[in-house]
């Protein structure tokens, strides 16, 4: 009897010992779970940011210069309005952009002078349903047609899917 | 009997001991090789985004450093990815570099390629890695080359006339470049673990020896192109030097494209005196397209290749055509 009381002891505090390990295990991943997150939604950041930065030097969108280029990121318009006319004609630019861009869309707004009707152009567009990350960067605009110096501001809006 | 019971009592301590024990080291485990994977993940995430920032700079150099060994190769379809860890990360840039890398430092230079200016190639490799060219003296394409290479490359460049020069240094691996000679040097015994790459005016014959094997192979390019030849002398094998050109061409075609289009636009929305200048340029741009999407498929292969430049003399020919609508305070083609 004794020994049998022994024993349902040494479960018991093996039981509520458990019980213990398993409240701060849970603890635990809910914490790591939360920290997973947060990197998670930092690589995804960090990816929008890396295609902005491959659009912003495309050399099919890139401003040409004579001289010194300014500072700062500057698109063509010309060289913009064309990638999209290319877009909509080419089946085959989706695939041949995608290494580049992946599942995301790349569109440029023009902010300042204002155009009727508006100006926006989708440069690229593979989207997929599922959660999004929104990048806005400031953009310089060249208007070559204006003339050589006619620039105006504009954002570019990358938007990034994961399903 | 309570001998009996005592004994029973301690081999249930141990026994519930070791199942704790275990469930413990379990959990150690899996947290152990669930960090790894982050840390890899991370690691790579990093590296990708510092060669997409570097790849927009051209001529940069730039000296890295990883936590872990890197390894990098391309399949056989083309697929180029770096691995650290257990994680690979395709790599979208055409990176001419060695498969492995002895150490975790690596010293990256970039070189805009193409006319139009198409894409940044990058040429990566490992401090460990010694280049020995050998070429002959007087050769304009081979000193050209040689300029190029950045100082901070491990390379020594030998004039053929004074091959005796050729000894080793102590790397742990050696490129051996016979760089537009007739015969490919053989090297002295010294070399253990080498790579000798037989560089003629279009071809890269590639030989690796190491301690667990021999590897070789064989690649063609355009005559004369020095981002070619640079692509050979870094790549580690044909396939490297071949996928990644591939890319390179891929983009001067997709860049050629847009261009193009731009250019027949202007054409219609400039002045009179422009647009004669713009006519010709169209011709031009379609030869590039045209050549770069048969060296796009054909670039390395060991099957019949266009021997001639023609690709060179049409890039040569829109640089100059550039040239002229500059002088004359046109909107430039690129």
């Amino acid at each position: 009897m004794k020994t049998q009381i022994n024993m349902f002891e040494s479960i018991a505090v093996l039981i509520v010992f458990m019980f213990l390990l398993g409240i701060g295990l849970v603890l635990y991943g809910v914490i790591h779970k939360s920290n997973i997150e947060k990197d998670i939604s930092q690589q995804k950041g960090l990816k929008t940011t890396t295609i902005a930065e491959t659009a912003f030097y495309l050399p099919e969108l890139e401003c040409t210069f004579r001289g010194i280029k300014p500072p700062g990121a500057c698109l063509e318009k010309l060289k913009i309005d064309t990638m999209t006319e290319i877009k909509n004609q080419d089946r085959l630019y989706n695939t041949k952009y995608y290494e580049m861009f992946g599942n995301s869309k790349i569109e440029i707004i023009q902010v300042y002078p204002r155009e009727s009707p508006d100006y926006t152009r989708v440069i690229y567009d593979n989207t997929i349903p599922g959660k999004k990350t929104i990048s806005r960067t400031p953009i310089q605009l060249l208007d070559i047609t204006k003339g050589p110096q006619y620039f105006a501001f504009g954002i570019m809006e990358v938007t990034t899917y994961e399903t | 009997m309570k001998a009996i019971e005592l004994q029973a009592h301690y081999i249930f301590v141990i026994v519930a001991g070791v199942f704790i024990l275990g469930f413990f080291i379990a959990i150690a485990g899996k947290l152990r090789s669930g960090s790894e994977d982050r840390a890899a993940f991370q690691i790579s995430t990093a590296i990708k985004s510092a060669l997409t920032s570097t790849a927009q700079s051209p001529g940069s150099t730039l000296n890295l450093s990883f936590p872990k060994l890197m390894q990098y190769d391309c399949t056989n379809a083309c697929d180029c990815s770096i691995q650290i860890g257990n994680k690979k990360t395709t790599i979208k840039e055409s990176m001419f570099s060695p498969k492995e890398y002895p150490t975790t430092k690596a010293t990256l230079f970039t070189k805009l390629f193409g006319t139009p200016p198409a894409t940044n190639n990058i040429y990566i490799t490992n401090p460990e890695y010694k280049y020995y060219l050998i070429y002959p003296e007087g050769n304009l394409v081979a000193e050209q080359i040689i300029k190029t290479i950045p100082e901070a490359i491990r390379m020594q460049a030998i004039p053929l006339s004074q091959i005796s020069h050729l000894k080793f240094s102590g790397e742990i691996h050696s490129v051996i470049i016979s760089l537009l000679l007739a015969n490919p040097i053989i090297p002295p015994p010294e070399f253990e673990t080498l790579t000798t790459i037989h560089i003629t005016s279009n071809s890269a014959t590639y030989k690796t020896k190491t301690k667990k094997a021999s590897t070789g192979g064989q690649a063609y390019f355009q005559d004369n192109d020095i981002p070619s030849i640079l692509a050979a002398i870094f790549s580690a094998n044909e396939n490297i030097m071949k996928c990644n050109l591939r890319k390179a061409h891929a983009r001067l075609e997709q860049v050629s494209t847009i261009l193009k289009a731009r250019t027949q636009k202007l054409e219609q929305i400039t002045t009179a005196e422009c647009r004669t200048l713009y006519v010709p340029v169209i011709p031009e741009i379609d030869a590039i397209i045209k050549k770069t999407q048969e060296l796009k498929k054909k670039a390395g292969e060991t099957t019949s290749i266009p021997l001639n430049n023609d690709l060179q003399m049409a890039q040569d020919a829109l640089k100059e055509r550039n040239n002229v609508i500059t002088n004359n305070g046109c909107p430039l083609v690129y």
